[in-house]
């Protein structure tokens, strides 16, 4: 059974997401803040936790490091919509993904869906997967229809199929992709992005699986 | 001294030249028919006296009786002034002599001060004027004194303090080298020159004047603060109205809602429960989406909004805001080119802004003719473009939509207060953008949102 830590100081919320997650078959553990959270994470040992930015005692990103100085147990993050750059900061700091408040509770779920997928890489990953009315073969690189991509696009489109519903951040994917040098050069993502939708999006300027988080990163949606 | 120097001047010359020459024309005569010699003498001073005054004219009376006595009474080529009747006749001229110009110097004077006075009547007046129509009454009496008594600067003081100044800059320094006292407080200093006692009374008026165009200027900025104050407080007032209806009103439905599905005593089928729901779900959507806007438009207004630019593709964000509008937002036409140069902006004010105006543009939308997304650049500008074909906004109101809670045309509960665009236009700026409506060619608003092209990283 997967055991999520939710650390939020807000009562009403911390009821909401223990019932609705109970409801689900999670395990749930919780916390009102920050030093509350990183005992409770060392004692249960949770396969996921949802961490709320604005905790009384200490800073969301103090908290991620205090879990990843032990632990690589994915973490979400939910805050506020004013928030963006302590978003950028907690997703530096190690976080897996964020969701903003008020977020709703089905995309709360997907989320904790594909990082606890994500998070098991003992399951056997499909070799193919669909992108609209593409069947994209991950083991041999080829896209229904014939369309070809470079070794980059490539590299770029495997990141984001194989985790499916995943934030995967601009830093993670320069740094993947391109290599440990490559920081901020986030145009070339927006470039190598573009020219995936053109090759694999019913409508490139409207893409429904290959999307942008503003700022964040990018998403692939099934 | 009444008449003027040119006139006494022109009336010694004129008893030095004209002497020697009617003496010379009568010694040229044969013989004077009567005594014609006297008369002509007598015309020539009253002639000096008319001209010159007072003393041209006993000069040319003495001058005028030492002639007649030398060259034309007998016994000629001599004076004879011991004669009783000489000493009459000279006694005579002189005494002629000095009335006319008297009366001359009279009548110059009286004159003179008719022409002051009415001069300075003119003056005053056009002060008078200055106070009750101009734009800036102080500085233009201010410098009207500077120009009509010929001053380098022209300052208004007040307890010590200068309160206005006109004139060269740099002159007004130092001690006034006249002053003149407008009432208790206030004090008008000249430079340039000092005032003659004359012109003081000239001065007085202007002073007072500056007094009363001073304390109008202050009046006028006082009734200008108290006019935005009371306009602050007409908006506060109207905001306070708009948000709490517009509150209260999610809120009721949604507890409403929720109260109803959890009241013991009722149960509802599986369609009522699942509407219930919806209707909870829905209103706390809405009300999510206001508070979200209030809260930016508060910290927008307290300075509190952080900015952090970055690099980003406009054709990226765009899709990012139309998913937030939900099902709705897949109608809209999106006409943004990948190959457009980065905006360098906030990448979550940004999609704020558009998921603003998309959706204004999306709720005036007639349903077949949904709005369009187009972006361009020029130079380092890159424009986008939200065009809608709904009713529009005539030129002269396109300000008003701008202005928080001034939503046009009749009002709906659905669409939340009109702080959107308020709030947008006020992100677009924090980012150093415009946003600026337009009209649609056909019909329809178009929202031009202008940012700064990013730097390539």
């Amino acid at each position: 059974m997967t055991r999520i830590l939710v650390v939020d100081d807000e009562p009403q919320i911390v009821r909401a997401l223990r019932i609705n997650l109970k409801a689900r078959g999670y395990e749930v553990d919780t916390a009102p803040d920050g030093a509350t959270a990183l005992r409770a994470a060392a004692e249960h040992h949770p396969d996921l936790v949802v961490l709320d930015l604005g905790l009384p005692d200490m800073e969301g990103a103090e908290v991620i490091a205090g879990l990843r100085g032990w632990t690589s147990v994915p973490v979400i993050v939910l805050s506020g919509r004013a928030d963006s750059a302590d978003k950028v900061t907690a997703l530096d700091a190690g976080a897996d993904d964020y969701v903003t408040k008020p977020f709703g509770v089905d995309e709360l779920l997907a989320r904790i869906r594909a990082v606890t997928r994500r998070s098991q890489p003992e399951e056997a990953e499909a070799p193919v997967v669909r992108l609209g009315d593409r069947e994209v073969n991950l083991a041999e690189h080829t896209i229904s229809g014939g369309v070809r991509l470079t070794p980059t696009e490539w590299q770029l489109l495997e990141h984001l199929l194989r985790h499916p519903g995943k934030l995967i951040t601009q830093r993670d994917l320069l740094h993947d992709v391109w290599g440990p040098q490559y920081r901020t050069e986030t145009n070339y993502l927006r470039q190598y992005m573009a020219r995936l939708r053109r090759k694999l999006e019913a409508d490139p300027a409207r893409p429904r699986h290959l999307l942008t988080e503003p700022g964040m990163g990018y998403r692939f949606r099934p | 001294m009444a008449l003027s120097r040119a006139r006494r001047i022109a009336g010694w010359v004129v008893a030095l030249a004209a002497l020697p020459l009617l003496t010379g024309v009568l010694l040229a005569l044969p013989e004077p028919p009567l005594n014609i010699d006297i008369l002509l003498f007598l015309a020539l001073v009253v002639g000096v006296a008319l001209i010159g005054g007072r003393w041209p004219a006993v000069f040319a009376a003495v001058a005028g009786t030492l002639l007649l006595n030398w060259f034309f009474t007998p016994p000629y080529g001599r004076f004879a002034v011991a004669q009783s009747h000489n000493l009459l006749a000279l006694a005579l001229f002189v005494l002629v002599a000095v009335a006319v110009s008297w009366v001359v110097d009279t009548a110059a004077r009286t004159t003179r001060e008719a022409e002051r006075a009415s001069a300075e009547a003119r003056t005053l007046a056009s002060v008078a004027t200055a106070v009750l129509t101009g734009e800036r009454p102080l500085t233009a009496l201010l410098d009207r004194l500077r120009e009509t008594f010929g001053l380098d600067t022209v300052a208004l003081v007040e307890s010590g303090v200068t309160v206005a100044e006109v004139g060269r800059p740099g002159s007004g320094a130092g001690t006034a080298d006249a002053t003149v006292q407008a009432d208790q407080n206030l004090t008008v200093a000249l430079f340039g020159r000092t005032l003659e006692a004359s012109d003081r009374r000239v001065v007085e008026a202007f002073a007072v004047q500056a007094a009363v165009a001073l304390r109008q200027e202050r009046l006028a900025a006082e009734a200008a603060t108290a006019k935005v104050l009371a306009e602050a407080d007409r908006m506060r007032t109207a905001l306070l109205a708009a948000v709490s209806h517009d509150l209260r009103t999610p809120l009721a439905s949604a507890k409403a809602s929720v109260a109803s599905l959890r009241s013991p005593d009722v149960t509802f089928d599986d369609e009522d429960r699942a509407e219930l729901l919806a209707t909870a779900d829905e209103s706390l959507d809405r009300l999510a989406r206001l508070v979200a806007n209030l809260l930016d438009m508060s910290r927008l207004q307290a300075g509190a909004l952080g900015v952090a630019a970055v690099g980003l593709g406009a054709e990226e964000v765009v899709p990012a805001a139309l998913d937030d509008l939900g099902p709705a937002g897949r109608a809209v036409l999106v006409r943004v080119p990948a190959d457009l140069p980065m905006v360098h902006a906030d990448p979550g004010l940004l999609e704020r802004v558009l998921v603003n105006v998309i959706g204004n543009a999306l709720r005036y939308s007639p349903p077949d003719r949904p709005p369009m997304v187009t972006g361009d650049s020029h130079g380092d500008v890159v424009e986008l473009r939200v065009i809608d074909h709904g009713p529009g906004i005539p030129a002269d109101r396109w300000e008003d939509v701008f202005l928080p809670f001034q939503r046009l045309g009749d009002r709906d509960n659905h669409t939340g207060v009109g702080l959107g665009l308020a709030l947008s236009r006020g992100l677009a700026e924090a980012m150093g953008g415009t946003l600026l409506p337009d009209e649609t060619p056909g019909g329809g608003l178009t929202m031009i949102l202008t940012l700064p092209a990013g730097k390539p990283a």
